[in-house]
Formats: C-alpha cells, structure tokens, sequence
C-alpha cells in the first residue's frame, strides 16, 4: 500500500516505483552507478569538497511553475528531519537557480550521495507537487498518475501495489511490473509478450545480534563465511540472490547511528519482517542451523542458543524491537549502499553486530510495446514518455 | 425436661428421621441412574472419536503413501536428491506437496535420516533426524501424535511414516495433520463431557491428571469437579529435538459434575426446607399442645397448692370435657370432702378447746374476784372492828368493786363472742339481714339493701346467722371513710354447687392491703381502734360451722366484698346424711 504520508520518502518496493514517476532529485545516477543531472544541469565542489554548488536547469512542478533553488531548499526542508538528514548537511539557495551543500565531512561522492531518494523535490501540500514526467492524480491520488502537461487523449498510466501473485497480475495485462518473486520473472521470461530485466542489487540482509559484541565491526560483518553466505542465497532464500560481498558500508562512519537501549534478558527468537519474505526464509533457515550442532561459528551459535523460534512481526513493530534489542537475533533489510537517509535502515541497539548474510535484487518485467523505462543505479525504475524513448 | 420440650423432640424424631430417610434415597438414586446415563454417552462419545481417528489415520496414509508414489517415479527428485538437479526445488517440493495433500506436516529423509524436504520446516533441510520416521515404523498399525518442530515453534500432528525407493536409494516420509487441542475439545457436543488430550507432562485447562499408561479405574478424581469417565492411549513422540522417543498420549473423556452437583443441591435445598418447615410446624404444634394441656395443668396446681385447712374457697370448676376437667372436678370434690371433713374436725377440736377455756375463764374470772375478795374481807373485818368507818371505807374501795366488776362484764362479753355456737335447724336469710339492718341507726350512713326472693332456707342458728352478717355489716360501716361511702348488703340464690344462699356485704371503705388480708380471719388481729380482733375470725369459723364458704375481694382504697356462700339447708342436710353414712 502507497501511503501518503511516505512521500517523498519510499519505504518499500511499491512507494519506490510510484514515488520515482513524481519526483525528481537534483542528481539521478545511471545503471552503471554514474551521476546523471537531472534537476540539476551542472555542479562543482570548493576546495575542499565540502561545499556544493548545484546549477538548475529548466524544470518545472506539475502546475507549470519553475522550481528554483528556494523551492528545493523548501522541500528539503520539509523532509530532512525524517530522513535524518540534519546531521549531514546544510543548505542554502543564494539565488533562484544554484542550490549550495554544504556537508560536515569532505564529500567526493556528493553528486552520488545527493541521488538518494530522499532528496526528490515536491512543492508544498499534503500531496506535493511533481517534478517528474509524472503526476499523482489529484482525485485518485496515487491511485492514478497522468503524464504532465497531457491533454487527456491518452489514457493514463495507473500504478497499482498489490500483494496478489505477480503473475495474476501480468496475466490481467499490468505492463511493467517490479517484483522480487522468482517464479514471476522465470513465468515471465517464458512468455515471449514479456520482457525481463534483473535490476541492480539493491537489498543487504544481516542478521543484527544484540547479545553479540566483537571488537571489530568488519570482522564481526563476515562471521558468516562467504561459502555459508552463498549457501543461504542458493538453498535458503526464494528470492535472486547472492553471498553479500564487502564492503558492508554499516561497519564504517555511517550517517544512521545506531540507537542505545537497554539489553536485558533476549527472547529466544529471530524476529523479522513479515512483509519480507527472504528475511523470513533467512530466519528460518538460522534457526534450523542453530540447533544443528557446528554449522554455525562459535560466536553466533552463542548468540542463537536452541530452543530458538521465528516471529514475523509488523515493519513498525520489527523497527520498534530491534531498537530495543531484547531478542536473540533480527533479520534486518538494508539498502545495499549508504544513503545520506537512514529512513530504511532499522536503527538497531548499539553494541550490537550486524552479520552480513545475501543481497537481492527485484526484476523488471516489462510487456512489449509497453512505455519504456529507465533502470537507475539504486534500482528504481523510471518510467519514460513516449516522447522522450530513445 | 419439661412437657413441651418432650413433645418437639417427639414430633422430630416423628417427622425429621423419616423424611432424612427418604432424602438420602433420593440423593443416592438420583446419582446412580445419571452416572450410569453418563457412562452410556460417554461409551458412545469414546466409541465415535477412535473410529474418527482410524478414519483420520487411514485417509493421512492414504495421502502419504500418494506423495511417496508421486516421488518414486518422480525424475526430477531422483536427480535432485543425488545433487544432478536445481536443489531450491526439493527444498520447495515438501510445501508445494504439503498443501497440495492438505497435510500440515511433511518431511523426506534418506536413508541416514537426513532431511531432503519439509514442508512445515522449509529451512531445516540438511538437518539429521531419524527417530521420528524410525520410531513411527516400528509403532503398530493405527493413529499416532508427534510434536512436531516448525520455525515458528513446534506443532502437534497425527502423524503417519512411509517409506519408498527412488534411484536405488530408500527414503522415508512422514506426514501428518495438525491437531488442535481445543478443537479436541469441542468434539464433545453435550455440555457435561469434555475431550481432552493430554500429553505427557501436560495438563490441558482443567483436565484432571491421569496416570502414565495403563488402564484407568473411573472415579472421581481432581477437584471434584470433574470425573474421567473413559481415556483412550495414543501412540505420542517428541520430535521437537534430533531424538525422539515413544510415549503415551491420553485422549481423556471427563464428564463435569456440575449438573449432578446441581441435582444434588436442588435436592437438598428442597430436602432442608422441608426440614425447616417441619421444625416450624413441631415448634408451633408443641407451643399449642403445651398451651391447652400444661397450662390448665399449672393452674390446677397452683389451686391446690393454695388449699389448706383454713383455705378451702379454691373454686375448680371447670366447663372442660377432657381428662383436664375431669381432673379439675375431682379436684373440687375432694377440696368439698375436705371441707366438711375440717368443719367437723373444727367442732371436734371445739369440744376439746372447752377444757382450756374453762380453765381460762377460770383463771380470768378469779383474776377479778381477788380484788372482790380482798374488799369484802377488808368490809368485813372495819364491820368487825370499826363498824362506825364502814361508810368511810366502803366509799373508799367502792372503786375497786366496780372496776373488777366492770372487767368481769368485759370479761364475760368477750368470751361469749369468742364462743359461738351454730345451733341447728334453719334459718331466712333475707329475714335476717333485714333484722340486722333494722338496727342500724337510720341517715348513718349509705346502706342499701339488694335481696332476691325465693331464697331457700340455709341450715343453723338464725342468732349464729345474725352474728355473721352483723359482724360483716358492722364491719362495712366501720371502714367507711367518710358519711359518703357506701355499703350494700345482698344476697342471691347459688345455682352451682348444688344450690344454696349468696351473701354479699360490700362497702366503698379503705379496703386490704394483701397482708392485712392475709391476717384478717387471725384470733385477735384488727386495724380498728378499740376493735377485739375477734369479728371475722368469729364469722369464718361460724360460716365453716354452717357449712359454707366466705371469701373475700378486696382493693386497697376502693373498698371490700365479703361472699358468704352457704348450702341450701336441703343440700346440707343430705351431705350430712353422706358423710355419715
């Protein structure tokens, strides 16, 4: 389900695609990971590559006013506080169409980093404005998206989240379709109306240990060897997968600092996402290896001591324990590369470590004759009018 | 212990053991035929749930040996469990099969016991656990529980093993259903059964703890709530950990006490009223009984403890026509008897007081003639001697002579009242009270006279008469306060008691108080000034002498009235004849 509430800041799959077609950022980056302008023209660094001078081009918001720098500034600011994004930066606009950055830390990767979805720009309002190619429907809200500036005589796009089975809804004739469900991309590479596309790796799995405290966070990140990690993303998990691969950017300087608790006596139990079903199969397979004798090492076997069971709980919920940190173990979905933005990173307890597992990636599925779209370095998919296709 | 309390006690033992009887009757019965009906649905209920799980058990290995077919001629598994093929869908084959057989439990194992595929446990693949296929082979034929462990926890399951060949290699599978305790439970349609299951070292809500194995007397047992009426053993393996073993489940039907416990209160509560109004009914009948019999009882006892000699006016008669009248009537007889028995005891004792008084007279009378003596000689010897003093002298002592003969006079009127005489013959009445009336000075104060006619003659003396009611009248006259009061002389026939004369002198004076009462009658005792004391003790004994009776109502400043009853001079006359017959 697409919640208003989430814009600019997509929480899942779903938000991800919708949220994309409305709202652009200063910088997009390509399928190759390259930064591409996009509200941006132009941008250069000071000296010291603290300082960020973003150039605008000509873009406007979905009722045909010319976003400027103020207008970019304003979104930010409305939305940086949920993204997390007042320790890392500041912002200025000393006229209508440069924007500066200033970053606390020297920031070569700036342009990459500015990517982040967080920083989509929206006018003001409950449902902000487009920047995009589209825009949510005023009525339906993002129920329906028509192309900006469109006379009507096409019939609009219309996005749909749906927990149905991704082939379902293929064979009632959706066009594109984002899913992470392997039989739906094997079903759909079968049909010769569909095409597929692996999207880039997007999602780290690490299992979080509140009891399990090392002196290296980098050490503690590979305490599952790559074979046992690559044994998981074969057997364990239904979803493309493969063994996580250093480096694991959460055991570094990180903008989402992990949150104190108080750890006192854990339930013994791996609690995981619900809505996420290779966390749960990681979970799973955790504590089937938990009561197998050595097949886990030492360190983790300690941590997941049998008898051990697990709960599928809320995204809410699962943010909420994690925080708390009074389980044995959670199976927690990370973005694959930092963001500026810890608004889909669960802040677990301090002190805990974080064991990297496997990366997933989604496929895209697209119908023949359908509009094109673009695959954009951190997987989101933008879809392209007509118009501009290459 | 008194007459009343004699009688509640008899009225309980009467009613009270009777009706306990019949309760404890009731009860026991009561609770045979419902715990013999109970058992019947229970035999019934038993019966229905084993052919239930037999049914259950042979449609799960019906469905078993259908996935171990599907599996033995299955390439793709063939290749897979020998490492040729896509691992993930092995792993995946247990939950697709699983759901598809509508099973809740699925795991193939080779022949080491290693887990190919599960169903309910997709992750636990790899994992080493050969009891649970091993130990349900061995079991015979028929239903069996398994705890099964899941990631979420553990489920229990009826549970069946089968084994097959693929590729040379042997493999076994188990399957089973999920069991839901509670849904065990509600098998049990009548409100007063329960089904419970229970696992070793598990009680299930209430379910009364049972035995490891074996069979089970039925009794009460728990709390008394509750009662195990029939269990059934199952085949039970614990298969949440790597080794299992074989233990015994119990499907235990109970049967709630609630509804018997209810009869039997019912039973009670209705048991206890009945007591408890017959406990009220024995009071009530024992307080009237006591009331109509002991009461009339108590009286007559206090009547007759009140008699004594001097004291024979009780009246005992009675209107009663049952044993207490009768009593009552043989009471007053007797107190008659007794009262002619002391008039003529009194006569008797009369005669033999003569002696004494003659001799009292005697001594009194020589008392005063000393003086009379003692003048004469003195007269006689101043004749002799100084005859010319005697004038002198005999002026001197002529004070003397009339002083002593002055107290003679006293002397001699006092002992002729205390010395009555009854007379015989008969006598008016009413012509005597008008003669003694007669007699008082006219205006002295108040007097009427009521008399009735025909008035029958009373036997004695009319003088002894005349000296009983001008004692009562004078009496009446003198204890008058003041020239307004007022005395009423009366008189009136008897009709009880065979008949006879009613005299009643009344007067408005000062009255008795109950001592003065009770010394009135004595010899001597009067509250007059100048009174002899002799008056009414004088008109008791001459009413006694005449056969009669003299009583006496009396309030202290309101006034007297003194009854005299006397017998009819016929009715005297023939009493006498009785008695002396």
């Amino acid at each position: 389900m697409i919640r208003a509430d989430n814009v600019i800041l997509p929480r899942d799959d779903a938000e991800l695609v919708a949220f994309r077609q409305f709202y652009r950022g200063l910088v997009r980056v390509d399928c190759a990971g390259e930064p591409r302008p996009d509200l941006a023209a132009r941008w250069a660094a000071d000296s010291t590559d603290r300082v960020w001078t973003f150039e605008l081009n000509d873009a406007r918001f979905a009722d045909g006013s010319v976003v400027t720098a103020a207008s970019v500034v304003a979104s930010w600011q409305r939305t940086r506080a949920a993204a997390g994004l007042s320790e890392s930066l500041a912002v200025a606009a000393p006229d209508a169409q440069h924007v500066v950055v200033i970053f606390f830390r020297p920031a070569r990767d700036a342009p990459l980093r500015l990517a982040d979805p967080a920083l989509a720009v929206g006018g003001g309002g409950t449902l902000p404005l487009a920047t995009g190619d589209f825009a949510p429907d005023p009525v339906a809200g993002f129920g329906l998206a028509v192309p900006r500036g469109d006379s009507g005589a096409r019939d609009p796009m219309r996005i749909v989240a749906s927990a149905a089975d991704p082939r379902d809804l293929l064979d009632h004739g959706a066009d594109l379709l984002v899913t992470r469900d392997p039989a739906a991309a094997a079903y759909a590479a079968a049909r010769p109306d569909l095409e597929v596309r692996a999207l880039p790796w997007d999602r780290s799995y690490a299992l979080v240990l509140p009891g399990l405290v090392t002196d290296s966070a980098v050490d503690a990140a590979a305490l599952i060897g790559v074979a046992a990690r690559d044994s998981l993303a074969r057997e364990a998990v239904r979803a493309d997968a493969r063994a996580a691969a250093p480096p694991f950017w959460w055991t570094g300087p990180s903008a989402c600092h992990p949150m104190s608790s108080m750890i006192g006596r854990r339930r013994a139990r791996i609690l995981f996402d619900r809505a996420d079903p290779t966390a749960r199969d990681l979970a799973e397979r955790l504590v089937a290896l938990a009561g197998a004798g050595r097949a886990l090492p030492a360190a983790i076997r300690g941590a997941l001591a049998p008898p051990l069971v697990v709960a599928g709980v809320s995204r809410t919920e699962f943010a909420t324990a994690i925080a708390a940190g009074a389980d044995a173990g959670y199976v927690a979905s990370l973005p694959r590369i930092e963001r500026l933005s810890c608004a889909d990173v669960p802040p677990w307890p301090a002190g805990a470590t974080a064991v990297a597992l496997v990366e997933t990636r989604a496929h895209l599925i697209r119908r023949r004759g359908a509009p094109p779209a673009l695959i954009e370095g951190d997987g989101a998919v933008r879809v392209l009018r007509p118009e501009h296709a290459p | 212990m008194s007459f009343r309390v004699r009688l509640f006690l008899a009225f309980l033992a009467a009613v009270l053991l009777p009706l306990a009887f019949l309760a404890a009757g009731v009860r026991r019965e009561m609770t045979a035929r419902l715990t013999a009906e109970y058992q019947r649905r229970v035999s019934a209920l038993t019966g229905v749930l084993r052919d239930d799980l037999a049914v259950e058990d042979a449609d799960l290995a019906a469905r078993v040996r259908g996935i171990a077919s599907a599996l033995g001629g299955d390439t793709r598994f063939r290749l897979a469990a020998d490492g040729l093929a896509d691992r993930r869908w092995l792993l995946d084959y247990g939950a697709d099969a699983m759901r598809i057989a509508g099973l809740a439990v699925l795991q193939v194992q080779d022949s080491g016991g290693r887990v190919l595929t599960s169903g309910h446990f997709r992750n636990e693949y790899d994992r080493t656990a050969p009891d649970l296929a091993r130990l349900l082979a061995r079991l015979p034929p028929g239903p069996a529980l398994a705890r099964v462990r899941t990631a979420e926890g553990a489920v229990l399951a009826l549970v069946h093993a089968d084994s097959f060949e693929a590729g040379g290699h042997a493999y076994s599978i188990v399957g089973g259903t999920s069991i839901d305790p509670a849904a065990i439970g509600r098998l049990a349609r009548d409100p007063d059964l329960r089904v419970s299951l229970l696992l070793p070292g598990d009680t299930l809500g209430a379910a009364p703890a049972l035995p490891d194995s074996g069979a089970r007397p039925v009794g009460v047992v728990g709390n008394r709530t509750e009662r195990v009426a029939a269990d059934h053993a199952i085949p039970y393996l614990d298969a949440r950990t790597d080794s299992a073993t074989i233990a015994s489940a119990q499907l235990v039907v109970s049967q709630r006490l609630g509804t018997l416990a209810a009869l039997r209160r019912s039973v009670d509560f209705w048991f206890l009223g009945g007591l408890g109004a017959t406990l009220l009914l024995a009071l009530v009948l024992a307080a009237a009984l006591a009331a109509r019999v002991s009461r009339p009882l108590g009286e007559l006892a206090a009547k007759t403890a009140a008699i004594d000699l001097d004291r024979l006016d009780q009246d005992f008669a009675s209107d009663r026509d049952d044993e207490i009248g009768g009593l009552s009537r043989l009471l007053g007889a007797m107190t008659d008897r007794l009262r002619t028995g002391t008039a003529r005891l009194r006569d008797a004792e009369r005669r033999a007081a003569t002696g004494d008084l003659a001799r009292q007279v005697n001594h009194d009378v020589k008392n005063g003639l000393i003086p009379i003596r003692h003048v004469l000689r003195h007269l006689a010897e101043i004749a002799e001697r100084e005859p010319e003093r005697m004038a002198i002298v005999f002026a001197e002592r002529r004070g003397t002579l009339d002083a002593s003969v002055a107290y003679l006079e006293r002397l001699a009127r006092s002992y002729a009242q205390l010395s009555p005489a009854a007379g015989g013959g008969a006598a008016d009445v009413n012509a005597v009270v008008r003669e003694v009336v007669a007699g008082v000075a006219p205006g002295a104060v108040g007097l009427q006279v009521d008399l009735a006619d025909a008035l029958p003659p009373v036997p004695g003396d009319a003088t002894v008469l005349r000296r009983v009611v001008e004692n009562l009248l004078t009496n009446a006259i003198d204890s008058l306060a003041s020239p307004a009061g007022r005395v009423t002389v009366a008189t009136r026939a008897r009709s009880s008691d065979g008949g006879g004369v009613c005299i009643a002198v009344t007067d408005t004076g000062r009255g008795m108080t109950r001592a003065e009462l009770a010394r009135a009658f004595d010899d001597f005792y009067t509250t007059k000034d100048g009174g002899t004391g002799l008056g009414l003790s004088v008109v008791r004994r001459l009413v006694a002498d005449l056969g009669g009776r003299l009583r006496v109502e009396t309030q202290p400043g309101a006034g007297s009235c003194f009854l005299v009853e006397l017998p009819s001079a016929a009715a005297a006359s023939s009493a006498s004849d009785g008695a002396g017959a």
